[in-house]
């Protein structure tokens, strides 16, 4: 084994809050990028409640504070009061799509269309699946209907704003804002092309889940 | 003559495909009758071990990280109490992460090296799930392609022994799932691709570049789930993700054995009295007991 994984016994309590998170600051180390000085942020972070998180693709690389529904804030703002959680100002498209919303509705869809919800046990944690009576499976989270305002073709929200639909169809407004299908399938009607990108979200939910 | 060897080759046919769908016939039954005997547990214990390798390569470096995984649980589902405790060792620094949860009288705690957190129960019975986890392995069997491959006997009890691969829904959450903890640690940056959600995993190699094997005893005795060994592998590269980047691999083996025990029998869980001094009450977390390797270290 290569490389320096350790971030030092002092840190070590704290480090590994970063289990739910898209990446720790430990990997920021094994790139010897980044010298990882946010103690009080993290601290405040994770006493609030929430969670603590660095990864290249969000926030430039800087720490966030992330907060239930997924929202998220730079770590050091929220730390100094100047963001919260319900103002967050860089909303991560890919950190909204599976949130608690999204299971209760994809469950809701699944037992709609006489399916039944299945924990598996992976060592990954649990990958739920729909079986419908035939016995045929999909992945819980494509029956989701939570779709984006822009959610054409796997976009992602412009805004960080998702929209379910006030009558499970899809096309019609919500709030002003005409939905899209998500990849053309509906899971009203099973019309259209089961989202095979399912593990896809599926994997960020977990990485991001309570 | 000829007729003759072909009425041998009809009946040969016959035979093997007698043989075969009572083979189906059988492991249809066996799923059947272990997915009962998890429905009507009462209490048992398990002890866990997992050892996962990553490895990182492109023209100038080479990283590899190693770490082991025990668990250890009680489950008592009359009671409707459970507990586990997990170290994760880091191979090269020797350096071990402790961490635990219980489940008692509906409220939970989890002890995170010294320090004491409770959480906020909202639904006791989904976390009494949680903690009650042979029913999600069952599952697992349940919606994998399985065939009995023969008895073993451990400890002078019968066991079937049954191998197989998850179904594809399935097998590509794990997948998914096992290629973003490979990028936790990674020296390469996640993909755009990944971030946006326009990775297309079906129409790339991914799937032709890993695998998942399961192989499971089941007792002759009582149909329980005695054990059960999930093996992962997984190789990354630019090309395999039908991305353009520079040049580089990622490998990721995971090993995983579980092995149930003392059912029926009391199991015994009692919250130590620090845990009473738990200052921290939180809605959210993660659970740690399915940390996902290369996400956390010691």
């Amino acid at each position: 084994m290569t490389g320096n994984f350790n971030i030092g016994k002092s840190w070590s309590k704290l480090a590994w809050l970063c289990i739910a998170v898209l990446l720790s600051t430990c990997s920021l180390n094994v790139m010897g990028q980044v010298v990882d000085t946010s103690g009080p942020d993290r601290a405040y972070c994770v006493g609030t409640g929430n969670l603590y998180a660095t990864t290249p693709g969000i926030n430039n690389g800087k720490p966030v504070c992330q907060f239930a529904g997924n929202a998220w804030c730079d770590a050091h703002a929220f730390f100094t009061g100047n963001c919260t959680g319900s103002t967050s100002p860089h909303y991560a498209g890919y950190n909204t799509p599976m949130s608690a919303l999204d299971i209760a509705d994809a469950t809701k869809t699944c037992q709609t269309r006489g399916g039944q919800v299945q924990n598996v046990h992976t060592p990954y944690g649990d990958v739920n699946l729909c079986v419908f009576p035939d016995g045929t499976s999909v992945d819980l989270r494509s029956l989701s209907r939570v779709v984006y305002s822009n959610g054409i073709n796997g976009g992602m929200p412009d805004n960080g704003i998702y929209y379910m639909p006030d009558n499970g169809i899809y096309g019609t407004p919500y709030n002003g804002i005409y939905n899209t299908p998500y990849n053309g399938y509906d899971p009203m009607t099973g019309n259209g092309l089961y989202d095979a990108n399912a593990w896809y979200y599926g994997a960020y939910a977990f990485l991001n889940s309570p | 003559m000829k007729s003759k060897r072909i009425l041998i080759m009809l009946i040969a046919i016959f035979v093997v495909s007698m043989v075969a769908s009572a083979q189906e016939a059988n492991i249809q039954q066996l799923k059947q009758t272990t997915e009962n005997s998890a429905k009507n547990l009462t209490s048992y214990t398990y002890s866990r071990s997992a050892e996962s390798m990553l490895i990182y390569s492109n023209n100038t470096l080479r990283k590899e990280y190693d770490v082991y995984k025990t668990t250890m649980g009680k489950v008592d589902l009359v009671n409707k109490k459970g507990w586990w405790g997990s170290n994760l060792t880091d191979e090269e620094t020797g350096d071990v992460l402790t961490w635990e949860g219980y489940f008692i009288n509906g409220s939970e705690y989890w002890k995170e090296s010294m320090n004491w957190t409770s959480l906020n129960v909202t639904d006791t019975a989904q976390v009494l799930q949680a903690y009650n986890e042979i029913p999600g392995q069952v599952n697992l069997i349940k919606y994998s392609n399985m065939k009995i491959v023969g008895m073993e006997k451990m400890q002078g009890e019968d066991y079937y022994k049954i191998t197989g691969s998850p179904i594809p829904s399935i097998y590509s959450g794990m997948t998914g799932l096992q290629l973003l903890a490979a990028y936790f640690p990674s020296p390469f940056a996640l993909p755009d691709k990944l971030k946006n959600g326009t990775l297309d995993i079906s129409n790339t190699s991914l799937m032709n570049n890993s695998r998942i094997t399961l192989a499971a005893w089941i007792s002759k005795n009582d149909s329980t789930l005695r054990r059960l060994d999930i093996n992962s592998s997984l190789t990354v590269t630019p090309k395999i993700l039908n991305i353009s980047s520079p040049d580089f691999k990622i490998m990721s083996t995971i090993n995983e054995s579980t092995v149930y025990r003392n059912f029926g029998s009391p199991a015994k869980i009692l919250l130590p009295k620090d845990a009473q001094n738990a200052s921290t009450s939180r809605m959210i977390g993660a659970n740690w007991r399915w940390a996902l390797f290369g996400s956390i270290r010691p």
